[in-house]
């Protein structure tokens, strides 16, 4: 069996990755609620920005991924690209979600509302709701090569939306504070920034063990889909 | 200096249930899609054992 040799392997990165993942992510909680400063105007309330940001950036790098590899798709029409198109764009969503729900949650008492309709949080907004899209699409298009090559033109058109996204509160003035992470000004005190960047690793980690396992999963529908059309030509 | 720790506490929590759902979510599709191909080999070794018998 051909698979069996790719799962022994793939077992082999899996253990250490989880134990790497499980590890930085205490060790990023560690940070976060001990190690890090307290913001003298918010309070405890400012510490949700070092999982609300880098679940942001995650979700970006997880479009960029994704959209890479709906491009090579695109090229090559091989299904791997596919299958990391969607293992990517899945998880993207999960992190953009994830992004928008403990935006609001700091909002909540920081702004006095949970949402404002400014062009950060209305353009984000926008994002996850096109990968929400991809995914309604990629169940509603039974051809397996026209929904891999439609949901490949979402996925790229989504891409176009991360720009705008990160630019939003540099273009456009808006509620939303501004950008902190890869400003030149220093506004962000250096150990907020350590606990920051170790978060946004610690999140990238975690993506990379979600995208190999989602992967996986595609590959297991592909022979699922093989297998039927063999028992089906009984 | 206000504390807010509740929103601190429900941030933190949605995060975090919403990771572990999404895993569980994929663990259970990776399960069940292992089982599917444990039952189509069995149909075609069955089949394959019937056919050599006959």
């Amino acid at each position: 069996m051909p698979n069996s040799a790719a799962d022994n392997r793939s077992q082999a990165v899996s253990t250490p990755l989880a134990i790497a993942v499980g590890g930085m992510l205490v060790a990023a909680l560690y940070l976060i609620f001990i190690w890090a400063p307290m913001e003298r105007s918010m309070g405890m309330v400012q510490r949700i920005f070092y999982f609300h940001v880098p679940s942001a950036l995650t979700a970006f790098v997880a479009f960029f991924i994704g959209g890479y590899a709906s491009i090579q798709y695109l090229i090559k029409r091989e299904s791997r690209y596919d299958d990391l198109s969607v293992a990517c764009n899945e998880a993207g969503l999960v992190f953009a979600i994830v992004n928008l729900v403990t935006g609001s949650l700091w909002a909540k008492p920081v702004w006095g509302v949970s949402w404002a309709w400014d062009a950060r949080l209305t353009t984000m907004l926008l994002l996850a709701l096109i990968y929400a899209g991809y995914l309604i699409l990629r169940q509603s298009i039974s051809d397996p090569s026209q929904r891999s090559v439609a949901c490949a033109v979402v996925s790229i058109f989504g891409i176009v939306d991360i720009p705008i996204v990160y630019m939003a509160n540099r273009w456009w003035r808006t509620q939303h504070p501004q950008p902190v992470m890869f400003d030149s000004e220093g506004s962000l005190d250096t150990d907020m920034r350590i606990v920051l960047y170790f978060s946004f690793a610690a999140m990238c980690l975690l993506l990379w063990a979600i995208v190999r396992t989602r992967s996986r999963i595609e590959r297991l529908r592909h022979e699922v889909e093989g297998l039927r059309r063999e028992v089906h030509a009984l | 200096m206000p504390d807010n720790l509740e929103w601190l506490w429900y941030a933190f929590s949605v995060a975090w249930v919403l990771h572990i759902l999404y895993l569980v979510s994929i663990s259970a599709r990776e399960k069940k899609l292992r089982q599917q191909i444990s039952d189509l080999r069995s149909v075609l070794e069955e089949h394959d054992t019937k056919a050599a018998g006959s």
